[in-house]
């Protein structure tokens, strides 16, 4: 190729170098700006979890289920509880789960069959990683964050 | 739930095809075909291929848009050092692949070290003894003494101080609580600066003062000494001007380099010409004539990018810098321990300070000082130093990611 061909050819090029240059850039933006997006969602959905129940026996169709635990929670078999089950042995409203200065509280309601590791509970009760609840025949394995996502300061 | 990592392995193939069409079209720069010319940019797009996907697969939360944004900062620094200098790009690509084994060095020292302890009482002799050695036994180069010469190795140790210089940094603004348990930290900034100005390497004297007020004043919170310390440097900079005959010059040039075209202002001159030359879509790659500006290896390859690839990419340039620096920040953000926070707080701005201060130089916007672009300019000294720079900012993006991960797994999420 001789000079001037290289000429024509580098000045037509430079079309190409600014486009890719700009593609690059745009690119990089567009996906700094989903990776943030996404992490801010995720983190902040996480953070008003304070841990989770997960079914671990009863009906064999419900083992292995996860609920997220939030700062209010009901447990029961109607429609608008935030853990349901629909199970027969399970009341409308079973029971209250709701976090109180850093613990997790749960609070049968009346009539309703509740236990806490095989004993049957009436009043409130603290929780801990590791307990066994059981709402009607359902019996769930209990676990509670140690830590919350955020920075130390 | 899920937290997605996108790949961005778009970015990557965009680079890869602008670094294989830009070789492409140099290897016809001298007649016929020369396969030598394109087999070099096949070699440099392997190695970015191999550690980009390397270092994604070991270190699975690195942040992949700062590494590929300094790989692309180096493919573009090689092309232009190519086509003025096949034996300078042929160097660059040696310092390229160097800077990559300190920057993964710099990685997993990062990931494991908490702070450093004692260590840093060293770091800040090391620091002091390097400067003092090289302000003593320096060679002149371009009107700053800042070379050392060991044998047939030349570099220079004030781009290796930089990252003690902020690791100390990090280390005593977590560490100490009251300002007055500081004082070591103040002395050894003093003491760095003013070894610096002494020789007479006004753009690194910049750098750290600019870096030390900005991180201090992040870390503290303190406006008092951050004002008092904005006075000082002010004031040191006042009395440089009538001091030092080199920085009365650079000022001068400065303000108007065409009154001293024949002498010191024709570097700018020629800078100027260069980018004015090349005009908003640039001469095309191989059409200007990059090769008539002084030091256009170094300090001056913003001004030769400027002219063959035109504006556009000169601004793109830029904003690749921002979007590192914005990655930066958020890293930083993210970090749960106060000296990570604060070490890649300090790298970050360091890497954003030394980027405005030579471009800002090069299109006159500030008083021209010689300081290189990172990851672009010609140099192993500034190449290593700003890879382990990248380094820490990945090493505690891959701390963080863990945590995250450990955080998710616990709710039965994960990162993928």
């Amino acid at each position: 190729m001789d000079g001037a061909i290289y000429e024509v050819a580098a000045y037509a090029m430079r079309y190409w170098f600014i486009l890719v240059i700009v593609g690059i850039l745009v690119a990089s933006i567009y996906i700094s700006y989903k990776q943030y997006n996404e992490k801010k969602y995720v983190k902040g959905a996480m953070s008003k979890f304070f841990g989770y129940l997960e079914i671990v026996g009863g009906p064999e169709e419900f083992i292995g289920d996860r609920f997220g635990v939030r700062e209010q929670n009901t447990i029961g078999s109607s429609q608008h509880a935030d853990i349901i089950l629909p199970d027969k042995t399970v009341l409308a409203t079973h029971a209250l789960l709701y976090v109180e200065e850093g613990d997790m509280i749960l609070s049968p309601t009346s009539r309703s069959d509740t236990r806490i590791n095989s004993r049957r509970a009436i009043n409130q009760h603290k929780l801990k990683t590791g307990d066994i609840i059981s709402i009607g025949d359902v019996d769930f394995y209990v676990y509670i964050k140690r830590t919350r996502i955020g920075n130390d300061s | 739930m899920i937290l997605k990592r996108y790949g961005a392995g778009l970015i990557l193939t965009f680079m890869i095809l602008f670094l294989l069409t830009a070789m492409l079209l140099l290897s016809f720069q001298d007649g016929p075909f020369d396969g030598g010319v394109f087999l070099w940019g096949v070699i440099l797009a392997a190695v970015i291929v191999l550690q980009y996907n390397i270092l994604s697969a070991v270190f699975k939360h690195i942040d992949r848009i700062t590494l590929l944004i300094a790989d692309f900062l180096c493919i573009i620094g090689f092309v232009m050092l190519y086509r003025m200098n096949p034996e300078a790009g042929e160097r660059q690509f040696m310092w390229i692949v160097v800077g990559n084994i300190a920057m993964v060095a710099a990685l997993i020292i990062i990931k494991r070290v908490r702070d450093f302890g004692r260590a840093n009482w060293w770091f800040m002799l090391l620091g002091i003894l390097l400067l003092g050695i090289t302000l003593v036994l320096s060679t002149s180069q371009l009107g700053a003494n800042n070379w050392l010469k060991i044998g047939p190795f030349k570099f220079q140790p004030s781009e290796f101080v930089k990252v003690l210089f902020l690791i100390v940094t990090a280390y005593f603004l977590s560490t100490r609580q009251r300002k007055r348990d500081m004082w070591p930290y103040f002395l050894f900034t003093i003491a760095c600066v003013g070894i610096l100005v002494l020789s007479t390497d006004l753009g690194a004297a910049l750098l750290f003062a600019g870096t030390f007020l900005i991180v201090f004043y992040v870390g503290t919170g303190n406006l008092g000494i951050t004002l008092l310390s904005i006075g000082a440097f002010a004031g040191g900079a006042y009395a440089s001007y009538y001091l030092f005959d080199h920085v009365k010059t650079r000022v001068e040039i400065w303000q108007d380099p065409w009154a001293a075209y024949e002498g010191k202002g024709y570097q700018i001159v020629q800078g100027l010409l260069a980018i004015a030359s090349g005009g908003v879509l640039g001469t095309g790659l191989g059409n200007g004539m990059p090769t008539s500006i002084p030091v256009h290896e170094t300090d001056y390859i913003f001004a030769a990018i400027a002219e063959e690839f035109g504006l556009i990419v000169a601004v793109a340039l830029i904003a690749f810098y921002l979007v590192f620096i914005v990655r930066g920040i958020l890293i930083a953000m993210d970090a749960r321990a106060k000296f990570d926070k604060l070490l890649v707080f300090g790298s970050t701005c360091m890497l954003a300070l030394q980027s405005f201060i030579i471009i800002g130089g090069v299109i006159k916007l500030i008083p021209l000082t010689g300081i290189t672009m990172p990851f672009v300019s010609l140099g192993g000294s500034s190449m290593i130093s700003s890879m382990m720079l990248l380094g820490i900012i990945e090493g505690v993006a891959q701390k963080n990611g863990e945590l995250d991960e450990a955080e998710l797994a616990e709710m039965g999420g994960g990162i993928e």
